[in-house]
């Protein structure tokens, strides 16, 4: 797949854009100044549609993104902050001076919100300050993260994703204060049972309760590990998801509702009356062998390795 | 930077942050979710990221409150408001209806139907004046009521087992129809009346609030010839110097006049008095049937006295020095209503009773000097 998309994008850079598509980039172009930063309309032209052929246009990658969806995709780019961005890297020093007149502060700021005080914070912020005006050089050339900045969304927004990365990744390299489960490989996914253990229905219950988790769907799955594993609040999940907080606390209680009746309904499919159903529910949950976290880690896609892949082998540096 | 173990497994943080800021859909939105559910790392820096975004918290903040909420707020407030003001509308206007109510019922207790307005003289000329000054006193009688409501609504609100209870006030005084003129500074002078009944050299306002029930006559220097029935006016006028039924609060014994009450029991009619009058040993009462009741033992027992006339009475004047002769009325019955000589000279006190007809547009007076036990008409008017 990777080699599939790495192909499209070559061809994409190759071949000449759709009328609207071209016609749409040039206003976007004109509109946005990009004169300003010494970017050319050729230059704005091949790094919007390498993006564009990188995420396949935020299309499937079944379908071929019809000229509607084509447009959507260029159309949502944060276009201006790309040019701004790709200027930095490129060593404009107008574009640099306007970066740091624009997002100088959101850096401080957000490493500290992130840190948790003063110190880390600004420590975290000079680090990756350094980074982005190019210190880190890979064969003799000076590499920006912000080369990796793709418009897909805004430049403050992924200015706070990097730094929560490197927050994040400093703490599980050195701090040790993450639970071993959470960085051990993820679990194989359980064979199904069809005999009943010699321990009765507390193994039934186990697999009961595995199958149920597997059969969720992506968005439950994340709502019972931010709330449950992780420990996020209601409001941090809604804020995440987009919704009200409300109407993130009655999707969990219906998840909660639908899981113990699933699992209720397993176990009597799996033999059990009703009565050692409800006898299995009410079963200390210290004595199920059940990993929530290493099942929940199962459905991870493997659509981002072919990504990762891709990006190593064309030379972009990991943040 | 990244472990190795991890290192091709997560998406880029173009796409994480795209994710938080809610610019992702359908495919790839599905593919972080899928992502994100299995993956500490990555929701933690979702989260760290999205914690530290101020704007978006902001956003948060605002979108907090669901579109219906702050749509139908106002709405509510605004009902609110109006309830509440509706509320205090309601309990002010319930205040100033129990404040008018208290003096109507005075008034409907006093004068359950109109009564006329006598003119003892007669004169043509004199009526207008009389009509003018009437409505001044009236005017000032009403201030003066709604004082004596005022205390007689307190009164009422105690428990008490109060006998008949006896309101409703008409001025009699024999005037001239150049003195009524002369009744706007007459007021003053309204606490000696009792002594110049007949001279008509003052009128007063009666302090009542039933000013509409006043009898407007004028009484001649010379004893009158007759007394005559001017016109079946909702506002009575005053006239005859005396008084009848005064609007004596409970308990109160009345003035000297002879109007007034004492403690009395029921009337046998179960009725309340609305007129009484004191003659001597016999007390006078009329009820609230227009029926007329004696007792004389001030008010331990009553007999009705028979009624001589049709229709109902609706106001019991006293007059302390009323002559027989001047009351007489012209076409009464000369066997009955004829005084003699030796009574037309001397004065004495007598008891005057408006009667009204059905249609209350036919109004009598009748005249007693005997308690009340026989009536002769002194004048009738449509």
């Amino acid at each position: 797949m990777a080699e599939e998309r790495n192909g499209r994008a070559q061809r994409s850079a190759a071949e000449v854009p759709p009328p609207e598509v071209a016609r749409l980039i040039r206003e976007i172009w004109e509109s946005r100044a990009a004169g300003s930063f010494r970017f050319s309309l050729e230059e704005f032209t091949e790094l919007i549609l390498r993006i564009a052929d990188r995420y396949g246009y935020g299309c499937a990658p079944t379908e071929p993104p019809s000229i509607p969806e084509q447009l959507a995709f260029i159309h949502g780019l944060h276009s201006e902050e790309l040019m701004l961005a790709h200027a930095c890297a490129q060593g404009s020093e107008a574009a640099w001076e306007r970066f740091m007149v624009l997002y100088r502060e959101t850096i401080y700021r957000s490493a500290y919100a992130i840190a948790g005080s003063d110190t880390a914070g600004r420590e975290l912020a000079d680090s990756l300050y350094a980074d982005l005006y190019g210190l880190q050089t890979r064969d003799g050339a000076r590499r920006s993260p912000l080369l990796l900045y793709h418009g897909r969304g805004s430049l403050p927004g992924w200015l706070r994703s990097v730094l929560a990365q490197r927050f994040v990744d400093t703490l599980r390299r050195t701090g040790r204060e993450t639970s071993l489960d959470e960085i051990e490989e993820p679990a194989q996914t359980p064979q199904a049972e069809t005999e009943v253990s010699p321990r009765g229905w507390l193994v039934l219950a186990q697999q009961v309760i595995q199958k149920t988790l597997l059969e969720l769907a992506a968005e439950e799955r994340f709502l019972l590990s931010a709330y449950y594993l992780d420990g996020r609040t209601l409001k941090q999940i809604a804020c995440v998801l987009g919704v009200h907080e409300s109407t993130a606390s009655r999707t969990l209680s219906r998840l909660t509702d639908a899981l113990r009746k699933q699992i209720r309904d397993g176990l009597r499919r799996a033999g059990l009356s009703r009565r050692e159903a409800e006898e299995a529910m009410q079963t200390d949950v210290r004595d199920l062998d059940v990993q929530v976290g290493k099942i929940l880690q199962v459905h991870q896609s493997a659509a981002f390795q072919d990504q990762q892949v891709m990006a190593a082998e064309g030379g972009e540096a990991d943040v | 930077m990244f472990d190795e173990s991890t290192r091709q497994q997560h998406p880029e943080v173009d796409l994480l942050s795209a994710f938080s800021e809610g610019g992702l859909a359908g495919h790839e939105r599905q593919q972080i979710m899928e992502h994100l559910a299995g993956c500490p790392r990555c929701r933690q820096v979702v989260f760290l990221a999205q914690q530290a975004a101020p704007e978006i918290e902001t956003a948060k903040k605002t979108v907090a409150l669901p579109f219906w909420r702050r749509r139908w707020i106002p709405i509510f407030a605004s009902a609110a408001a109006v309830c509440v003001l509706g509320g205090i509308s309601l309990v002010l206007f319930q205040q100033q209806g129990e404040k008018a109510k208290a003096p109507e019922n005075n008034i409907a207790r006093q004068s359950p139907a109109p009564a006329p307005v006598v003119n003892a003289s007669g004169a043509a000329g004199s009526q207008s004046a009389a009509e003018d000054h009437i409505d001044k006193s009236a005017r000032l009688e009403r201030k003066d009521a709604q004082v004596a409501d005022k205390k007689k609504a307190t009164d009422a609100l105690k428990p008490s087992s109060l006998p008949p209870q006896v309101s409703g006030t008409a001025s009699v005084s024999g005037t001239s129809s150049n003195e009524v003129r002369q009744m706007g500074r007459a007021r003053e002078l309204a606490s000696s009346q009792k002594q110049s009944a007949l001279q008509g050299e003052s009128s007063e306002a009666a302090q009542s609030e039933s000013a509409r029930q006043q009898v407007a006559a004028s009484a001649p220097a010379t004893p009158p010839q007759s007394a005559k029935v001017l016109a079946a006016k909702p506002t009575f006028a005053a006239s005859y110097n005396g008084r009848l039924a005064a609007p004596v609060a409970r308990g109160v014994p009345s003035a000297s006049g002879g109007a007034g009450q004492s403690a009395v029991s029921a009337l046998p009619s179960g009725q309340s008095a609305i007129a009484s009058v004191d003659l001597g040993n016999r007390r006078l009462v009329l009820d609230g049937e227009g029926a007329l009741f004696v007792s004389l033992d001030q008010g331990a027992h009553w007999r009705r006295i028979p009624q001589q006339w049709r229709g109902r009475a609706t106001a019991l004047i006293l007059v302390p020095q009323m002559q027989k002769e001047t009351l007489a009325a012209p076409g009464a019955d000369s066997a009955s209503a004829a005084p003699s000589a030796d009574q037309a000279t001397a004065p004495e006190t007598g008891v005057v009773v408006l009667q009204s007809s059905g249609d209350s547009s036919n109004h009598m007076a009748w005249s007693s000097h005997d308690g009340g036990e026989t009536w002769v008409p002194l004048a009738s008017s449509k």
